[in-house]
C-alpha cells in the first residue's frame, strides 16, 4: 500500500496512519520509514532536545531513534498508541545519550550558545527561544511541555508516559508555562 | 499584552519546527549498513519493566560478591599500596551512617572512618585500605543495604567528593553515582551527589552542628536559593528529606546531581494534600487553575505548599506533610488573568467589578436561547484593554463562541461556526 505523505491527508486518525506506517516497516518499507519521520521528526526532536538540552546530541538521539524503529517494528504490538512507542524510543535512546556522555545538569554556557549560533541552520531567533526557554526550567519541565506543546499529548497521556500523576504533570506543567512566558517576555521575543 | 499559554506552547512549537534538522538521509544509511548501536526497544508500554529486574537481581548479587571480596582481599591490596599515602581526595558517604573515606593520588584508600554510631556498624570489620574506591564504597552501600539503611522510607545516599583537582573529583563522583545508582535499584533507591573543595567557614560550620562537611555542603546550597531557611533546623533533617527538598525546591547549583527518587513514604502525598485542601476550601478540583504543588519547610516541619486559584481568588495552602493537617492557608482576590498578564494589583482591584462567571453564562443562555449544550468553557481575557468572558460551548456540530464584557455584562460578540 502506497501512503499518503502527511496523515492530514489520509483522512484517518493519526495513530492509525503511524500504526500502518509502522506495520509497513516492519516489512523493510523505507519509503513508510521516511513517511513517518517527516510526521513525527518534530516531536522526536523536541522531545529528545528537552532531555539532552544540546542541538548536537539532539539530532544524534533523533537519529538513533529512527533507525531503531527500523529494526524494531516487527516488534511493535498494536495498542493504539503509536506516538508513545517511538517517544518511549526517542526517550530511552536520549537517556542512552546522556548516561555515556555521564552529564546531565551540567551544561555549560557556551553549549547553550551553541543551540543559539549552530550555523548549519538560518533562523536565530528560534534558535535563541529554544534555548533561552530550555534553560529557564528542568529538564523534566521541559520534557512535559514539549510533550504537550510539541507532540500534542494530553496531560494524562504524558502522565501515562512519564509515569508521574496527572496532578503532578499539570501542576509542573502549569509552572513551566508561567516561567516560560516570563523569559519570552523579558527576551522580547512575543508572538506576532 | 502578554503572552497567552497557547502562545507560548505555539512559539515553542513554531522554534522546534524550524530548527528541526534534516537527517533522514543518514538515517537510511545507518538502516542499510545497520551501523551504530541500537537500542533496545520496548516491546509494549507494559513490558517495560521487565528487563530491569532482571537488571536488579544481577546488581544485588555483584554487590554481594564485591563486599567479599573487599573482606577476603582487603589485606593484600592494603600491602601493594602501603608506601603511597598522601591524601588525595575525600569521599563521603551519608545516609543516616556517616563514613569518610581518604583516598590517594590512584583512588586507592588510605582510611576510611565512621563519623556516627551507625558508621562504625556499617564498617563493621571490613579492612579497606588499599582497596580500590569503587570496591570500597560498593561494599559499603552493601553494608548500608544489609543493615536495612537504605529502605523504602529514606531511601536517599548523600555522596560527597572533595579534592583540589576538579576535573578529577567530578569524575569520580559520576562514576561512583552511576555504580552506587546501579547498586540501589533493588531498593528504589535514591543518590544526590556533588563535587566539593576545602571551605574552612563551611568546615566550622559542620563541626559547630555536628553533621558530617558534605551534609552541611548540602545544606547550605538550599540556604543560598532559600534565605528564609535556617542552618540549624536543615542540619537537624535527614538526607532523605534534604535530598526531597532539594528537587522539589528545583534547585540547581554546580556539581549536584541527583539520581532516582527521595522516598516521599513517609508522608501523605501530594495527591492526598490537595484532597485535604480541596476539602477545607469547599471546592471540586474540576474547577481551579494554576495549581502548583511543592514540598517545602517551615517552622521545622516538611509541608506541601499548594497554590491555586478559583473563581479569581488565589488559594495558599501549607499541609503538614506527616500528619495532612492543614497549618496555614491564605486567600488573595486576584483575577485569573493576573497570572497572565502580571499586571497584578490593577487588575485585582478591577476583579472586583467583574460579574461572575455564572452570570456570564446565564446572560449567554439568554441570549442564545440556549440552555442544553456540550463542552462549555469559559475564560477571563483581556482584549484592547477591556475585560471579557469567553463563553465557548457546541450543541451538535455547531460551536457557539461568545464574548461577554466582564463588567457590563454585555454580549459584544456572538458567532456560530462549524
Amino acid at each position: 500500500m502506497q501512503l499518503p505523505a502527511l496523515a492530514s491527508e489520509a483522512q484517518i486518525k493519526p495513530e492509525v496512519f503511524y500504526e500502518t506506517c509502522i506495520r509497513n516497516i516492519a516489512n523493510g518499507d523505507k519509503n513508510a520509514l521516511g513517511v513517518l519521520y517527516e510526521n513525527t521528526k518534530t516531536a522526536v526532536y523536541g522531545f529528545a532536545l528537552s532531555i539532552v538540552r544540546n542541538s548536537q546530541d539532539a539530532e544524534d538521539v533523533l537519529q538513533d531513534t529512527f533507525v531503531s524503529i527500523y529494526t524494531a517494528a516487527h516488534s511493535y504490538k498494536s495498542l493504539g498508541k503509536p506516538m508513545a512507542w517511538i517517544l518511549t524510543i526517542a526517550r530511552n535512546s536520549a537517556l542512552m545519550k546522556l548516561r555515556r556522555k555521564k552529564h546531565i545538569a551540567d551544561i555549560s554556557d557556551i553549549e547553550w550558545n551553541a543551540i543559539a549560533d549552530d550555523p548549519a541552520h538560518v533562523s536565530s531567533e528560534e534558535r535563541l527561544v529554544l534555548a533561552t526557554a530550555l534553560r529557564a526550567i528542568t529538564p523534566e519541565e521541559g520534557q512535559i511541555v514539549m510533550l504537550h506543546a510539541v507532540a500534542g499529548f494530553k496531560h494524562r497521556e504524558i502522565a501515562e508516559l512519564l509515569s508521574l500523576s496527572l496532578s503532578t504533570v499539570l501542576s509542573k506543567y502549569n509552572r513551566a508555562l508561567k516561567k516560560l512566558k516570563k523569559v519570552l517576555e523579558v527576551n522580547n521575543v512575543h508572538a506576532q | 499584552m502578554s503572552m497567552r499559554s497557547e502562545e507560548v506552547e505555539a512559539k515553542l512549537k513554531d522554534a522546534v519546527e524550524k530548527t528541526t534538522p534534516d537527517v533522514f538521509e543518514k538515517i537510511l544509511e545507518r538502516c542499510d549498513g545497520h551501523q551504530g548501536v541500537v537500542y533496545a526497544v520496548p516491546q509494549n508500554m507494559a513490558e517495560q519493566a521487565r528487563p530491569r529486574k532482571r537488571k536488579r537481581r544481577i546488581a544485588h548479587v555483584a554487590a554481594s560478591l564485591a563486599a567479599a571480596l573487599v573482606l577476603a582481599l582487603g589485606g593484600v591490596f592494603a600491602y601493594n599500596t602501603l608506601s603511597n599515602n598522601s591524601v588525595d581526595m575525600l569521599v563521603m558517604l551519608d545516609v543516616n551512617p556517616s563514613i569518610e573515606i581518604k583516598l590517594n593520588k590512584n583512588a586507592r584508600v588510605i582510611e576510611a572512618n565512621a563519623r556516627n554510631q551507625e558508621g562504625i556498624q556499617i564498617l563493621d570489620n571490613m579492612d579497606l585500605k588499599g582497596t580500590h574506591i569503587d570496591v570500597a564504597v560498593n561494599a559499603l552501600v552493601g553494608s548500608m543495604l544489609k543493615y536495612g539503611y537504605i529502605k523504602e522510607s529514606t531511601n536517599s545516599i548523600l555522596l560527597s567528593v572533595e579534592g583540589m583537582d576538579t576535573d578529577k573529583t567530578a569524575t569520580l563522583q559520576k562514576n561512583l553515582m552511576d555504580s552506587i545508582g546501579l547498586q540501589i535499584t533493588s531498593a528504589n533507591g535514591a543518590v544526590i551527589s556533588q563535587n566539593l573543595t576545602a571551605d574552612a567557614a563551611l568546615q566550622k560550620l559542620a563541626d559547630d552542628h555536628n553533621v558530617s562537611y558534605g551534609k552541611a555542603a548540602l545544606v547550605q546550597k538550599i540556604i543560598d536559593q532559600n534565605s528564609h531557611l535556617a542552618f540549624a533546623d536543615l542540619a537537624k533533617l535527614s538526607i532523605n528529606e534534604l535530598n526531597l527538598l532539594f528537587a522539589s525546591k528545583h534547585i540547581e547549583a554546580a556539581g549536584v546531581e541527583q539520581q532516582g527518587s527521595a522516598s516521599d513514604a513517609n508522608y501523605i502525598g501530594e495527591e492526598k494534600a490537595l484532597q485535604k485542601v480541596l476539602a477545607h476550601a469547599g471546592i471540586e478540583q474540576t474547577n481551579i487553575q494554576y495549581l502548583t504543588m511543592e514540598l517545602d519547610f517551615e517552622d521545622g516541619l516538611i509541608v506541601y505548599d499548594i497554590e491555586f486559584t478559583y473563581n479569581f481568588v488565589e488559594y495558599e495552602y501549607e499541609v503538614n506533610a506527616v500528619d495532612g493537617n492543614i497549618i496555614g492557608s491564605s486567600q488573595e482576590k486576584a483575577d485569573s488573568t493576573t497570572a497572565q498578564d502580571g499586571t497584578g494589583s490593577q487588575s485585582a482591584q478591577a476583579s472586583e467589578r467583574f460579574i461572575s462567571e455564572a452570570k456570564a453564562i446565564e446572560i449567554v443562555e439568554a441570549h442564545s436561547g440556549i440552555r442544553t449544550y456540550e463542552h462549555l468553557t469559559i475564560e477571563l481575557d483581556k482584549d484592547d484593554g477591556t475585560y471579557i468572558y469567553e463563553v465557548e460551548f457546541h450543541v451538535g456540530d455547531k460551536e457557539y463562541d461568545y464574548e461577554v464584557d466582564a463588567v457590563t455584562g454585555a454580549v459584544i460578540s456572538a458567532e456560530i461556526g462549524d
